[in-house]
């Protein structure tokens, strides 16, 4: 059993021995597989990730991962190696983030505000 | 023997009213009370029959007498008293014996006499006869008297058979064989005689026996002879019955061997009984207080606490596989030894100063960059120097100090920083470095293992204040920034290091130098100047001493975008 990396929507990627942060390797039997575990790592499903290990005891949660690169080979077995480097958003980021969230609420008050004004002066 | 009634009767009576001289041949005799039962061979000599109860009685005396006794000695004695029961009896067989001897040898005499009487009758009627021819021849001189002398010699006659027939009846008596009598043969003194003899044999063999038993002594590992049962493991009942208990057998076959559980203890108890281990027992114990290991010493109560002791002090992580790898944020559980030497490649420790950042994917693998011409050749991929008083430069001899080159320059061109500095070399096809000094120096120098920008950032998350205290923006070429701040101790406290990094900055790709200027005054050290002449790479200065810095861009320089960490404090 390996170690696994679980996703928010908690999909599940199975991750080699000796993984760091910037270099979280996995398997993949295709291109294709290589690349829909590629795609799951959304931005939303690294906002929650948890690392169990093959005991499925958790040793690792992170909040706010950013997927910076990936690098894939292929193994002489015909399998893809490929190694995420995913990084902690710094502090800007996550103001930045922060403060879209804001602009979204915003936008929706002032939705709702107009919508009211409508009932009210309808 | 009588007839009573149509039934079958033996002489019988009280055993002191028994007399043998008074018991025919023949005839047995049963004395009710004693329950002793005899054979009458004639007149006086008469044997005690031995019965089946009797034995059982003698055998069950003994035991009697072995399960009283306390000693050997004891039992010999109650035994030869027995014994000498036997004796007697054995005394009273012989002297009926001899008495039979001394009836035969007077039925002997008897019969001698009566065949000398025979044959004195004999020989008198032979004398008669001839008296009586004497009187025949004599007859015819007396008709009378010889008819007398016929009738006398016939009386004579007579006389003489009957004496003949006595004499018969005698021998027949005596030794048998004479036809005259029925039974003859074993109804004689001779046969008795030899009867009695036969049980005189027996009789002193049955002596012998008793004597050799009441001469028996006690058992040796030499010699046979008496024992006694030690009362615990060999019991004798009061009936004789003797016990023995379960012995010990030695079993070379293990599947054999008899089980734990089939084993019989004292009181007829099994190990289960006397709180003895089996699959099935329990065992009260307590925990041990401190944890240490079991010893030979220890009984099975002490075994068990210290066990339990051991298991109690097991922390969780000891039941989970180890981590292997570096990404655990979660306490509970042991890193992978193998990780140990994933931190050492990686080389992260900033109290060497070993810090750089790299984009791999322009410059390549720093592993491909050796040092050609430097002493203590590691596995260089920075260069820092430091004079021979162990103080990184600048100062002392040393003009310039550390380097810090992650950028190929396709034209060869030496990027150096104060004399030390960075070349590829096309030949090698491998980066070098040149050091320089003043001469008759010698420079201990070191490098710094080159890290990723990603591991950079996490140390200047945990090592520094992650904050950007100064900051250059990329601007456009033609224009810079100019940007001076100074920073003393209130500010920042006390300095021990300054890290500044220079980031990737396209628009400087294709610019040959970028230059900053930091002023110190600290301490010990004079107001210095340094230029760094880098596109990327980080620039650290040490000090001292409190002090303040101030940075400044130098002018006729481009817009930089580097930053400036400060340690934590």
């Amino acid at each position: 059993m390996k170690d696994k990396l679980i996703l928010k929507d908690q999909t599940t990627l199975e991750i080699e021995a000796g993984a760091t942060l910037s270099a979280i390797t996995v398997l993949s039997s295709t291109k294709e597989e290589m690349i829909e575990k590629w795609d799951s790592l959304t931005k939303e499903n690294l906002s929650a990730v948890e690392v169990k290990n093959s005991e499925d005891v958790t040793i690792a949660t992170y909040t706010d991962l950013v997927l910076v690169s990936e690098t894939s080979i292929v193994l002489e077995d015909g399998r893809i190696s490929t190694e995420f480097h995913l990084r902690e958003k710094t502090d800007i980021e996550k103001l930045q983030d922060e403060v879209d969230g804001l602009g979204e609420r915003s936008d929706m008050i002032e939705a709702s505000v107009l919508e009211l004004s409508e009932v009210v002066y309808a | 023997m009588a007839l009573n009634s149509g039934k079958i009767l033996m002489r019988r009576g009280q055993e002191v009213n028994f007399d043998p001289n008074k018991m025919m041949p023949g005839e047995w005799a049963v004395s009710l009370d004693s329950k002793f039962v005899r054979m009458c061979f004639s007149p006086g000599v008469c044997i005690r029959m031995a019965t089946y109860e009797a034995f059982e009685a003698d055998m069950e005396q003994i035991r009697e007498i072995l399960a009283e006794c306390q000693t050997v000695e004891e039992a010999v004695q109650r035994i030869y008293e027995d014994i000498k029961d036997v004796a007697v009896d054995v005394e009273r067989i012989e002297a009926a014996a001899a008495s039979a001897l001394e009836s035969e040898e007077n039925a002997l005499n008897s019969a001698n006499l009566a065949v000398q009487s025979a044959n004195t009758a004999t020989q008198k009627a032979e004398e008669a006869e001839e008296s009586a021819n004497i009187a025949s021849t004599k007859a015819e001189q007396a008709t009378e008297g010889a008819n007398t002398a016929t009738q006398k010699a016939s009386e004579a006659a007579e006389s003489a058979g009957n004496v003949r027939n006595m004499s018969e009846v005698s021998e027949s008596y005596a030794v048998g064989g004479t036809g005259t009598r029925e039974g003859e043969d074993t109804d004689n003194a001779k046969y008795y005689n030899q009867q009695a003899s036969d049980n005189a044999d027996r009789a002193e063999a049955a002596a012998e026996r008793a004597s050799a038993v009441a001469d028996v002594g006690v058992a040796t590992t030499e010699k046979a002879g008496l024992v006694k049962p030690d009362g615990e493991t060999i019991r004798v009942d009061s009936d004789g019955t003797i016990h023995a208990d379960r012995g010990t057998t030695s079993y070379s076959d293990l599947e054999n061997k008899p089980k734990i559980n089939d084993v019989v203890l004292e009181g007829n108890k099994t190990i289960d009984d006397l709180g003895g281990l089996t699959a099935e027992s329990t065992v009260s114990f307590l925990q041990a207080s401190e944890r240490t290991n079991i010893e030979a010493t220890d009984n099975v109560k002490g075994i068990f606490g210290k066990v339990k002791k051991w298991f109690a002090d097991l922390k969780p992580h000891a039941f989970s596989n180890p981590t292997n790898n570096l990404l655990a944020t979660v306490a509970g559980t042991a890193l992978d030894a193998v990780q140990g030497k994933v931190l050492y490649d990686r080389d992260i420790n900033m109290s060497v100063g070993r810090l750089a950042f790299q984009n791999k994917n322009a410059f390549g693998t720093l592993e491909e960059f050796v040092q050609e011409t430097a002493k203590d050749i590691g596995t260089p991929i920075i260069a820092r120097l430091r004079d021979t008083t162990g103080a990184w430069g600048p100062g002392g001899n040393i003009q310039w100090y550390k380097c810090l080159l992650a950028y190929q320059n396709p034209y060869g061109s030496q990027y150096s920083l104060g004399g030390a500095g960075f070349m590829w070399d096309d030949a090698r096809n491998k980066w070098s470095i040149e050091i320089t000094g003043n001469s008759n120096t010698t420079i201990n120098f070191k490098y710094e293992k080159l890290i990723t920008e990603t591991e950079l950032n996490s140390i200047l998350k945990t090592k520094f204040n992650h904050k950007e205290y100064i900051s250059w923006t990329s601007i456009a070429s033609g224009s810079y920034a100019a940007g001076e701040k100074r920073y003393t101790k209130t500010d920042i406290g006390l300095i021990k290091e300054l890290l500044f990094v220079f980031q990737e900055n396209s628009v400087y790709e294709s610019m040959a130098y970028e230059y900053v200027s930091i002023t110190t005054g600290f301490g010990n050290l004079t107001t210095s100047y340094y230029q760094a002449q880098t596109t990327k790479g980080l620039f650290r200065i040490y000090y001292s001493e409190e002090g303040y810095i101030d940075i400044r861009e130098v002018p006729n320089g481009l817009g930089i975008r580097a930053a400036l960490y400060l340690p934590k404090i």
